[in-house]
């Protein structure tokens, strides 16, 4: 099919285009999920189609208008039918006058033509039935589950247990001669037991709320999770909870461990960094950004402690990948370093607003049929190279609060006013964990927050997380993301209880 | 492929099947042209069908998806779904729906103009959009968006039900030049149109209600957090009701117990009902769900006291429990189970103009941003931001206000409602394919928290 793709690049090429992407995708999906014995949902989802992006000349400018079309199918017919499309809706949004000096036709920075392939390393398929059946991964949530009930005892309410598996062949070809061959893999899964106690409820989830754990591979990350093996203590602590005091409200020390500070990075870090977004492009509906590009290398986006970086190459992660959708090299880029604002997670578009030699490679879409914009790869706090672990952090902190997994998110449309909410906390008296506190919150402004951080773990507690379902784009695409990250320490928090 | 020829396709793949098996299919053509800057930023056109296979041995039921639609690609989904439904222990279920009860009555809003509606078209109605808002020295951004959509159920029990509707979108936001949106110096104007003509008539209007309600957000000031009465339009509205329909309105989260539905529950003397069917205020109507259940206005919350969850056939066994609530087959937000997409604020009896007027000294809210409802489920505990468009009010005049946090338990915010317009408006979800019909809504004491 890749002679297909790039035959047809070449002919939109040929009809006037200054630039054709043809992308051919086939998508697989399975969900499992159990809650209280029972199956609660369990689906093969499968799906393929050609999406093709043009870009179109502006009369009488340099640069382009993008238009994208999208067909279901895998035959010639499908394909000639989203290119022809293609090529008219480019055509009419080329045709859309321009009002202001901020509306500039497309130029894209430059890329070298790429010619290769790239698959996720998988030891467990899980699409294959021999190794990954349907009725062996039901046992081990229905274990899971079972386990969270047992060790719950009679204030145990309800139980669940859920894997998702993702496999997605990607075939991309440009007019200027790229032609990548990609299959990746995403798999993972988690586990929750919520517990009641008269009018009070509580839940834990393990290892964090919504995706659970979920990574690059097979079934293998799955099993990685030990979801049995942690069972009593979900269930212990989510017990405790029912008992607990609400965290009180003020002003302290606050550490994130790893599964929230997770969220932390994606909202507060790698959505502001979206280059589109500080363009001002997604303003419609996701909102913009307060990392303005006239801010580039000029803003002090947090504490010298601070390094941030768009990294597609890391091992196991949800952003890793060979090639970006607009066949562009997976690569490593800091955004911010010691602090200071260095960097846009960036399309061949906007790094060439931002007079950018190359894009950072940052370009993806949730499938076939939705079209390619800039989203998060793997966006992860740098560990401090001799950095603490989480109990070293503990132990040099005398007054605080420990925050665990997430539960609540909320942030403005600028990503500058947020406020996460956790499942738990821990009170942190004379640099020991003291008692569990019901309902945390915190708040704060983004660089006031990012500022405040005089702590960075080591590479010890590293660990790289992964969100399936970063949403963004109109219509509403879902994107796999990485975010990794060791515990981190911050300064005067506003905290509370929700 | 239209709805009827959709349908005649899963026919023909049941034809001769055994066992208990259901197809729904949901097919779509969708253009959308987004802008921002002055200029559009994306433009597309995605057609699509999604054809789900369920296959029921007993009480274990198995699905697969495809948007494959040949016979022999619907008969393969078949014969997998019947694997993995051999592959699990019995649960719960209450069979496939067996087409007795009659399809409900839904105006069948088909445009056929807006189906001819191709980028062209778009970009033409965007050039008047962008000379009314950009034009004048602010910046556009938004959507135009046209669909066309089709429906259709097929089950071995004989179950034949089909549907099409057309729609448009159009959002326009507008942002005064240099001044960030978060300052409270943009605004959003938006609506659902059923047909072309209509969308191409109102145009105009969106886009001017964004730039004047813009040019009056300039200099916004600061408003100190804490309590304030607020009127909320129906887009602010809009964010609320979806966070309660995702975390309390549904079977599941009855059944966890972290609904706020109880026995005990007193919410004010708000009416809150899902309406699939009557198209009122232009809501698009809908006359089954992907289970080819039957569509039925269920009230949920009635005059503050609980009411009806919304469930399907996998959250309970007694069909006659069952409300039409299946969450469509390609929304994967809402694939944690059944929620209610078209909810209805009941209309109240005040004009809009008069609740500004007995708003008094408060805050007028456009729109909400982000809002998140998990903080504690069982008090509909959220908190979100105000934006594009936050106004102090007093003694009849309004200011532009910076915008602000709130943290707010919604079912205690709903004793405090003081007045409920008769307008209402139809909002669409950023989220999911949910849509609301909302009213102005006047509250006493909400708390904003920074």
């Amino acid at each position: 099919m890749a002679a297909q793709l790039a035959d047809a690049a070449r002919r939109l090429r040929r009809a006037g285009a200054i630039h054709a992407e043809v992308r051919h995708l086939s998508d697989e999906r399975r969900q499992i999920a159990v809650r209280d014995g029972r199956v609660e949902r369990l689906f093969l989802a499968r799906s393929s189609g050609f999406g093709v992006r043009v870009l179109w000349p502006v009369t009488g400018q340099p640069g382009g208008a993008w238009g994208f079309a999208a067909r279901a199918g895998d035959d010639e017919a499908s394909l000639g039918a989203a290119c022809d499309e293609a090529l008219n809706v480019a055509r009419a949004a080329a045709s859309v006058k321009r009002f202001g000096p901020a509306a500039p036709p497309v130029l894209l920075a430059e890329e070298e033509t790429h010619v290769g392939s790239y698959a996720t390393r998988v030891e467990i398929d899980p699409f294959d039935e021999t190794v990954a059946s349907v009725e062996s991964v039901l046992a081990l949530l229905d274990a899971a589950t079972r386990a969270l009930l047992q060790h719950g005892g009679p204030r145990a309410r309800t139980a669940s247990a859920h894997t998702t598996s993702r496999r997605q062949r990607k075939l991309l070809c440009t007019s200027d001669g790229t032609s990548v061959d990609q299959t990746l893999v995403h798999s993972g899964g988690g586990m929750r037991l919520g517990v009641e106690d008269g009018d009070r409820v509580a839940h834990r989830s393990y290892p964090m709320d919504l995706d659970g754990g979920v990574g690059a591979g097979g079934l293998e990350v799955l099993n990685r999770l030990d979801l049995v093996g942690n069972a009593a203590r979900v269930a212990d602590e989510a017990l405790s909870l029912l008992d607990a005091p609400l965290c009180p409200a003020g002003s302290t020390t606050v550490i994130l461990d790893t599964p929230q500070l997770a969220l932390q990075i994606h909202e507060s870090c790698g959505h502001p960094t979206e280059a589109d977004r500080a363009f001002g492009e997604e303003v419609s509906l996701a909102g913009a950004s307060f990392l303005l590009p006239e801010r580039l290398g000029r803003f002090r986006y947090g504490s010298v402690h601070v390094n941030l970086t768009a990294d597609s190459v890391a091992d196991g992660g949800l952003g890793t990948f060979g090639w970006d959708d607009e066949g562009v090299a997976a690569r490593r880029t800091p955004l911010v370093a010691r602090g200071q604002h260095v960097g846009y997670l960036t399309s061949r578009e906007t790094a060439s607003r931002l007079g950018l030699p190359r894009s950072g490679g940052c370009v993806r879409a949730e499938s076939w049929n939705r079209v390619p914009i800039v989203r998060m790869v793997n966006v992860s706090l740098e560990p401090a190279p001799n950095g603490p672990s989480l109990d070293e952090l503990i132990a040099d902190t005398s007054d605080g609060v420990l925050m665990g997994c997430n539960r609540s998110w909320s942030i403005d449309d600028l990503r500058l006013n947020f406020q996460f909410g956790c499942e738990i906390a821990w009170e942190l008296r004379g640099g020991k964990r003291g008692r569990v506190l019901r309902n945390p919150v915190y708040g704060g402004i983004t660089p006031r927050f990012w500022s405040s951080c005089d702590a960075v773990g080591g590479p010890a507690d590293y660990r790289l997380w992964g969100l399936w379902s970063c949403g963004k784009g109109d219509p509403m695409q879902l994107m796999a993301v990485g975010h990794g990250c060791a515990p981190a320490r911050f300064r005067d928090v506003t905290v509370g209880a929700g | 492929m239209n709805h009827e020829t959709l349908l005649a396709r899963l026919h023909d793949a049941l034809a001769g099947q055994p066992g208990e098996i259901e197809l729904s299919a949901e097919g779509s053509r969708t253009g959308t042209t987004r802008f921002a800057g002055g200029r559009t930023t994306q433009s597309g056109d995605v057609e699509n069908v999604v054809i789900q296979a369920r296959v029921a041995l007993g009480k274990r039921v198995g699905a697969v998806r495809t948007n494959a639609l040949s016979v022999s690609s619907l008969r393969q989904a078949i014969a997998e779904a019947g694997h993995l439904a051999a592959q699990q222990p019995e649960g719960r279920f209450c069979g496939f729906d067996d087409g007795k009860t009659p399809t409900p009555v839904a105006t069948s809003q088909i445009d056929p103009a807006l189906c001819d509606a191709d980028a062209v078209a778009r970009a033409q109605l965007l050039d008047g959009v962008l000379e009314e808002v950009s034009g004048h020295g602010l910046d556009a951004a938004g959507l135009v968006m046209t669909g066309d959509q089709q429906l259709a159920v097929a089950t071995s029990t004989g179950c034949r039900r089909s549907f099409r509707r057309t729609e448009a979108r159009l959002d326009v936001i507008a942002a005064l030049r240099g001044q960030a949106a978060s300052d409270g110096a943009s605004a959003r104007a938006g609506a659902m149109f059923g047909s072309w003509a209509e969308l191409a008539a109102r145009a105009p209007s969106v886009a001017a209600d964004a730039r004047h309600t813009a040019e009056a957000s300039r200099s916004p000031v600061a408003v100190p957090p804490g309590e304030h009465d607020v009127l909320l339009e129906p887009s602010a509205v809009a964010e609320v009701l979806e966070w309660l329909a995702l975390i309390g309105f549904g079977a599941r989260a009855v059944e966890d117990g972290s609904t706020f539905l109880s026995p005990t529950l007193e919410a004010g003397r708000v009416t809150l009902y899902d309406d699939p069917l009557a198209g009122e205020d232009g809501c698009p109507t809908l006359p089954f769900d992907a289970e080819g259940t039957p569509k039925r206005r269920v009230v949920l919350l009635d005059a503050g006291r609980a009411g009806q969850a919304a469930s399907d056939r996998l959250t309970t066994d007694d069909a006659s429990m069952l409300t039409g609530h299946a969450a469509s087959i390609v929304d994967e937000i809402s694939e944690s189970g059944a929620v209610p997409q078209h909810l209805h604020w009941a209309a109240g009896t005040d004009e809009v103009a008069d609740l500004e007027a007995r708003l008094g000294k408060g805050l007028l809210v456009r729109r909400f941003h982000y809002v998140n409802g998990l903080l504690d489920t069982r008090r509909a505990l959220m908190t979100g931001m105000t934006r594009d468009g936050l106004f102090s009010v007093a003694d009849g005049k309004r200011t532009a206000a910076r915008n602000l946090r709130w943290t707010e338990p919604i079912l205690s915010a709903f004793s405090r409602v003081e007045g409920v317009s008769r307008e209402r408006r139809v909002v669409s979800s950023g989220l999911s394919a949910s849509v609301f019909v909302c009213p102005w809504v006047l509250i006493r004491g909400w708390h904003f928290t920074s």
